[in-house]
Protein backbone atom coordinates (compact mmCIF):
# COMPACT_ATOMS: atom_id res chain seq x y z
CA UNK A 1 0.00 0.00 0.00
CA UNK A 2 1.79 3.43 -1.15
CA UNK A 3 2.50 6.22 1.56
CA UNK A 4 1.39 9.77 0.40
CA UNK A 5 5.03 9.79 2.57
CA UNK A 6 7.08 8.59 -0.57
CA UNK A 7 5.23 10.52 -3.12
CA UNK A 8 6.70 14.14 -3.92
CA UNK A 9 6.50 16.48 -7.00
CA UNK A 10 4.60 13.29 -8.99
CA UNK A 11 2.23 13.88 -12.14
CA UNK A 12 -1.19 11.89 -10.97
CA UNK A 13 -3.90 11.17 -12.87
CA UNK A 14 -7.47 10.41 -10.97
CA UNK A 15 -10.36 9.34 -12.87
CA UNK A 16 -11.33 12.13 -14.35
CA UNK A 17 -9.11 14.88 -14.76
CA UNK A 18 -5.48 14.64 -14.64
CA UNK A 19 -4.14 17.28 -11.54
CA UNK A 20 -0.70 18.04 -10.92
CA UNK A 21 0.29 17.49 -7.47
CA UNK A 22 2.88 19.54 -5.66
CA UNK A 23 5.13 18.54 -2.66
CA UNK A 24 3.56 18.40 0.73
CA UNK A 25 4.04 20.45 2.92
CA UNK A 26 4.04 20.27 6.78
CA UNK A 27 3.14 22.06 9.48
CA UNK A 28 2.51 21.20 13.23
CA UNK A 29 4.07 18.91 15.52
CA UNK A 30 7.25 17.31 13.67
CA UNK A 31 7.07 13.54 12.69
CA UNK A 32 10.22 11.95 12.30
CA UNK A 33 10.22 9.46 9.06
CA UNK A 34 9.44 6.21 9.86
CA UNK A 35 11.34 3.32 7.64
CA UNK A 36 8.80 1.13 6.24
CA UNK A 37 9.80 -2.01 7.67
CA UNK A 38 10.08 -0.69 11.40
CA UNK A 39 6.13 -1.25 11.40
CA UNK A 40 4.67 -3.68 13.35
CA UNK A 41 1.25 -3.48 12.63
CA UNK A 42 -0.54 -1.55 9.81
CA UNK A 43 -4.35 -1.17 8.90
CA UNK A 44 -6.09 1.10 6.49
CA UNK A 45 -9.55 1.56 5.43
CA UNK A 46 -11.05 3.69 2.27
CA UNK A 47 -14.34 5.23 2.94
CA UNK A 48 -16.95 6.83 1.33
CA UNK A 49 -17.83 10.03 3.78
CA UNK A 50 -21.29 9.77 2.57
CA UNK A 51 -21.64 5.97 4.01
CA UNK A 52 -20.59 7.50 7.48
CA UNK A 53 -23.04 10.99 6.86
CA UNK A 54 -26.14 8.80 6.49
CA UNK A 55 -25.43 6.26 9.44
CA UNK A 56 -23.28 8.65 11.62
CA UNK A 57 -22.88 5.29 13.66
CA UNK A 58 -20.78 4.45 11.56
CA UNK A 59 -18.00 6.45 12.92
CA UNK A 60 -18.26 4.32 16.37
CA UNK A 61 -17.72 1.26 14.28
CA UNK A 62 -14.97 1.79 12.43
CA UNK A 63 -13.50 4.13 15.23
CA UNK A 64 -13.84 1.14 17.86
CA UNK A 65 -12.79 -1.63 15.41
CA UNK A 66 -9.52 0.29 14.84
CA UNK A 67 -9.30 0.88 18.44
CA UNK A 68 -9.63 -2.59 19.38
CA UNK A 69 -7.52 -4.22 16.71
CA UNK A 70 -4.64 -2.30 17.55
CA UNK A 71 -5.04 -2.61 21.43
CA UNK A 72 -4.20 -6.11 21.09
CA UNK A 73 -0.68 -5.17 20.74
CA UNK A 74 -1.13 -3.44 24.70
CA UNK A 75 -0.80 -4.99 28.49
CA UNK A 76 -3.09 -2.88 29.21
CA UNK A 77 -5.61 -2.94 26.76
CA UNK A 78 -8.94 -1.43 27.80
CA UNK A 79 -6.74 2.34 28.46
CA UNK A 80 -5.49 1.91 25.03
CA UNK A 81 -8.55 1.09 23.16
CA UNK A 82 -10.63 3.66 25.07
CA UNK A 83 -8.16 6.07 23.78
CA UNK A 84 -7.36 5.16 20.44
CA UNK A 85 -11.35 5.43 19.80
CA UNK A 86 -11.73 8.42 20.70
CA UNK A 87 -8.37 9.76 19.10
CA UNK A 88 -9.66 7.70 15.35
CA UNK A 89 -13.32 9.00 15.82
CA UNK A 90 -12.28 12.93 15.86
CA UNK A 91 -10.01 12.23 13.04
CA UNK A 92 -12.75 10.29 11.71
CA UNK A 93 -15.60 12.60 11.96
CA UNK A 94 -13.58 15.65 10.56
CA UNK A 95 -12.35 13.66 7.13
CA UNK A 96 -16.20 13.20 6.71
CA UNK A 97 -17.76 16.45 7.71
CA UNK A 98 -15.49 18.43 5.65
CA UNK A 99 -14.83 17.14 2.15
CA UNK A 100 -16.49 18.90 -0.37
CA UNK A 101 -17.57 15.59 -2.12
CA UNK A 102 -18.99 13.24 0.16
CA UNK A 103 -19.03 10.83 -2.89
CA UNK A 104 -14.61 10.81 -2.74
CA UNK A 105 -13.31 8.05 -1.09
CA UNK A 106 -11.26 9.06 2.20
CA UNK A 107 -8.45 7.36 3.81
CA UNK A 108 -7.93 6.02 7.49
CA UNK A 109 -4.64 5.01 8.53
CA UNK A 110 -3.16 3.42 11.43
CA UNK A 111 0.40 2.17 11.68
CA UNK A 112 2.07 0.93 15.28
CA UNK A 113 5.72 1.39 14.93
CA UNK A 114 6.09 0.03 18.68
CA UNK A 115 6.99 2.76 20.58
CA UNK A 116 4.41 5.09 18.86
CA UNK A 117 1.16 4.82 17.29
CA UNK A 118 0.42 6.94 14.12
CA UNK A 119 -2.95 7.63 12.65
CA UNK A 120 -3.68 9.63 9.07
CA UNK A 121 -6.74 10.32 7.31
CA UNK A 122 -6.20 11.80 4.05
CA UNK A 123 -8.90 13.61 2.07
CA UNK A 124 -9.70 16.66 -0.28
CA UNK A 125 -10.62 19.58 0.86
CA UNK A 126 -11.75 23.24 -0.84
CA UNK A 127 -8.81 26.00 -1.15
CA UNK A 128 -10.77 28.36 1.14
CA UNK A 129 -10.80 26.03 3.84
CA UNK A 130 -6.61 26.42 3.83
CA UNK A 131 -6.35 29.32 5.54
CA UNK A 132 -8.72 28.46 8.74
CA UNK A 133 -7.28 25.03 8.87
CA UNK A 134 -3.62 25.80 8.88
CA UNK A 135 -4.40 29.07 11.55
CA UNK A 136 -6.33 26.04 13.69
CA UNK A 137 -3.28 23.48 13.83
CA UNK A 138 -0.78 26.16 14.83
CA UNK A 139 -2.76 27.25 17.52
CA UNK A 140 -3.25 23.90 19.02
CA UNK A 141 0.26 22.83 18.67
CA UNK A 142 1.78 26.30 20.22
CA UNK A 143 -0.59 26.73 23.10
CA UNK A 144 -0.80 25.55 26.12
CA UNK A 145 -3.78 22.42 25.65
CA UNK A 146 -5.38 23.23 29.12
CA UNK A 147 -5.78 26.96 28.71
CA UNK A 148 -6.55 26.32 24.92
CA UNK A 149 -9.71 23.95 26.15
CA UNK A 150 -10.91 26.53 28.44
CA UNK A 151 -11.23 28.93 26.09
CA UNK A 152 -12.35 27.23 23.00
CA UNK A 153 -15.07 26.59 25.43
CA UNK A 154 -16.16 30.10 26.42
CA UNK A 155 -15.35 31.49 23.28
CA UNK A 156 -17.67 28.98 21.29
CA UNK A 157 -20.63 28.96 23.80
CA UNK A 158 -20.56 32.79 23.70
CA UNK A 159 -20.54 33.04 19.77
CA UNK A 160 -22.79 30.19 19.57
CA UNK A 161 -20.41 27.84 18.01
CA UNK A 162 -21.87 25.10 15.68
CA UNK A 163 -18.76 23.01 15.91
CA UNK A 164 -17.01 21.73 18.69
CA UNK A 165 -13.90 22.52 17.88
CA UNK A 166 -12.59 20.35 20.80
CA UNK A 167 -11.30 17.21 19.12
CA UNK A 168 -7.95 17.33 18.61
CA UNK A 169 -7.48 20.03 21.69
CA UNK A 170 -8.29 16.95 24.04
CA UNK A 171 -6.40 14.74 22.52
CA UNK A 172 -3.11 16.52 23.15
CA UNK A 173 -4.11 17.23 26.50
CA UNK A 174 -5.14 14.19 27.82
CA UNK A 175 -2.96 12.21 25.88
CA UNK A 176 0.20 14.39 25.28
CA UNK A 177 -0.62 13.59 21.64
CA UNK A 178 1.72 15.37 18.53
CA UNK A 179 -0.78 16.31 15.49
CA UNK A 180 0.22 17.67 12.40
CA UNK A 181 -0.94 17.77 8.98
CA UNK A 182 0.56 18.07 5.29
CA UNK A 183 -1.14 19.83 2.80
CA UNK A 184 -1.10 19.62 -1.29
CA UNK A 185 -2.25 21.98 -3.40
CA UNK A 186 -3.99 20.87 -6.74
CA UNK A 187 -3.59 22.13 -9.97
CA UNK A 188 -6.87 22.82 -11.93
CA UNK A 189 -9.16 22.52 -9.36
CA UNK A 190 -9.47 24.70 -6.22
CA UNK A 191 -8.90 22.28 -3.66
CA UNK A 192 -6.10 20.59 -1.87
CA UNK A 193 -5.38 17.21 -0.53
CA UNK A 194 -4.79 17.12 3.10
CA UNK A 195 -3.07 14.71 5.71
CA UNK A 196 -4.08 15.22 9.09
CA UNK A 197 -2.10 13.56 12.25
CA UNK A 198 -2.35 12.25 15.55
CA UNK A 199 0.84 10.22 16.78
CA UNK A 200 0.21 8.81 20.33
CA UNK A 201 2.91 7.39 22.47
CA UNK A 202 2.41 3.82 23.21
CA UNK A 203 3.25 4.23 26.64
CA UNK A 204 0.32 7.34 27.05
CA UNK A 205 -1.82 4.54 25.69
CA UNK A 206 -1.73 2.09 28.40
CA UNK A 207 -1.62 4.80 31.29
CA UNK A 208 -5.11 5.02 33.21
CA UNK B 1 -37.69 7.81 38.14
CA UNK B 2 -38.41 9.05 34.19
CA UNK B 3 -36.32 7.70 31.40
CA UNK B 4 -35.58 8.57 27.90
CA UNK B 5 -32.84 7.99 25.46
CA UNK B 6 -31.88 5.62 22.44
CA UNK B 7 -30.68 1.94 22.03
CA UNK B 8 -27.04 3.57 22.32
CA UNK B 9 -28.05 5.84 25.96
CA UNK B 10 -30.41 6.69 28.67
CA UNK B 11 -31.14 9.74 30.52
CA UNK B 12 -33.13 9.08 33.95
CA UNK B 13 -34.02 11.40 36.71
CA UNK B 14 -33.85 10.42 40.12
CA UNK B 15 -34.58 11.59 43.08
CA UNK B 16 -37.07 13.84 42.47
CA UNK B 17 -35.47 15.80 39.97
CA UNK B 18 -32.14 16.16 41.79
CA UNK B 19 -30.00 13.54 40.61
CA UNK B 20 -29.73 12.46 36.62
CA UNK B 21 -27.92 9.54 35.26
CA UNK B 22 -26.52 9.47 31.88
CA UNK B 23 -25.41 6.04 30.43
CA UNK B 24 -24.51 4.77 27.28
CA UNK B 25 -22.34 5.64 24.58
CA UNK B 26 -22.42 9.06 22.81
CA UNK B 27 -21.20 10.00 19.34
CA UNK B 28 -23.87 12.34 18.13
CA UNK B 29 -22.35 14.62 15.01
CA UNK B 30 -22.59 18.26 16.50
CA UNK B 31 -22.80 19.87 19.94
CA UNK B 32 -26.70 20.88 18.33
CA UNK B 33 -27.46 17.38 18.23
CA UNK B 34 -27.05 17.36 22.06
CA UNK B 35 -30.11 19.28 22.35
CA UNK B 36 -32.39 16.19 23.43
CA UNK B 37 -29.59 14.88 25.74
CA UNK B 38 -28.65 17.83 27.30
CA UNK B 39 -31.75 19.89 27.04
CA UNK B 40 -33.82 17.91 29.59
CA UNK B 41 -30.50 17.66 32.49
CA UNK B 42 -30.46 21.40 32.08
CA UNK B 43 -33.96 21.82 32.86
CA UNK B 44 -34.10 19.17 36.25
CA UNK B 45 -30.94 21.43 36.98
CA UNK B 46 -32.76 24.86 36.86
CA UNK B 47 -35.47 23.23 39.03
CA UNK B 48 -33.29 21.73 41.69
CA UNK B 49 -32.90 23.54 45.07
CA UNK B 50 -29.15 22.93 46.48
CA UNK B 51 -27.20 20.96 45.10
CA UNK B 52 -27.72 18.64 41.30
CA UNK B 53 -26.16 15.57 41.20
CA UNK B 54 -24.95 14.34 37.58
CA UNK B 55 -23.76 10.72 36.97
CA UNK B 56 -21.91 9.77 33.93
CA UNK B 57 -20.68 6.68 35.80
CA UNK B 58 -22.32 4.68 33.25
CA UNK B 59 -21.20 6.86 30.17
CA UNK B 60 -18.60 4.95 28.58
CA UNK B 61 -17.71 6.72 25.76
CA UNK B 62 -18.28 10.82 24.62
CA UNK B 63 -17.15 12.60 21.61
CA UNK B 64 -15.80 16.12 21.41
CA UNK B 65 -18.93 17.29 20.41
CA UNK B 66 -20.24 16.42 23.53
CA UNK B 67 -18.15 17.45 25.54
CA UNK B 68 -19.04 20.66 24.30
CA UNK B 69 -22.68 20.15 25.21
CA UNK B 70 -21.78 18.91 28.73
CA UNK B 71 -19.01 22.34 29.26
CA UNK B 72 -22.39 24.79 27.72
CA UNK B 73 -24.45 22.98 30.44
CA UNK B 74 -21.92 23.37 32.96
CA UNK B 75 -21.66 27.23 31.92
CA UNK B 76 -25.33 27.28 32.53
CA UNK B 77 -24.97 25.93 36.03
CA UNK B 78 -21.89 28.77 36.84
CA UNK B 79 -24.31 31.51 35.17
CA UNK B 80 -26.47 30.57 38.33
CA UNK B 81 -23.92 29.81 40.98
CA UNK B 82 -25.31 25.70 41.39
CA UNK B 83 -23.38 23.34 43.27
CA UNK B 84 -22.91 20.04 40.85
CA UNK B 85 -21.37 17.27 41.95
CA UNK B 86 -20.57 14.47 39.38
CA UNK B 87 -20.12 10.81 39.77
CA UNK B 88 -17.21 9.35 37.43
CA UNK B 89 -15.97 5.97 37.13
CA UNK B 90 -12.16 4.93 37.87
CA UNK B 91 -12.47 2.68 35.42
CA UNK B 92 -12.85 5.20 32.40
CA UNK B 93 -10.11 7.87 32.50
CA UNK B 94 -11.63 10.11 29.89
CA UNK B 95 -14.02 11.01 32.74
CA UNK B 96 -11.43 12.91 35.57
CA UNK B 97 -9.29 14.07 32.46
CA UNK B 98 -12.41 15.78 30.94
CA UNK B 99 -14.45 16.51 33.88
CA UNK B 100 -10.87 17.45 35.93
CA UNK B 101 -10.07 20.00 33.36
CA UNK B 102 -13.87 21.62 33.25
CA UNK B 103 -13.78 22.10 37.33
CA UNK B 104 -11.97 24.83 36.14
CA UNK B 105 -14.85 26.27 34.56
CA UNK B 106 -17.04 26.02 37.23
CA UNK B 107 -15.57 25.86 40.68
CA UNK B 108 -18.38 24.42 42.54
CA UNK B 109 -18.25 21.02 40.26
CA UNK B 110 -17.57 18.34 42.99
CA UNK B 111 -15.98 14.90 41.42
CA UNK B 112 -16.96 11.76 43.20
CA UNK B 113 -15.23 8.78 41.82
CA UNK B 114 -18.32 5.51 42.13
Amino acid sequence: MKNPDDERGETSRDQHTEVVMSEWQHFGDPLPERPADSVISELELRLLPLDMIVQWRRCGIVSDMLAEFFSYNFRNREPARQTLSFAINELLENVVKFPPDKREPVRVHVSDYGDVLRIWTLNRAESRQRVALEHSLLRIVSQDAEQLFLEQIEHGAKQGATTSGLGLITVKKDYQARLAARIRPLEHVEQFEVMAFIELDAEALERE
Amino acid sequence: MSEQGSNDYSVEVLEAGKQVRLKGILRLMSPAAYKPVFGPIQDQMLTCAGRFTLDIAGLQFMNSSGITALSRLLLVARERNLEVLCLINASTPWQKKTLGSLQHLLPKLTLQTV
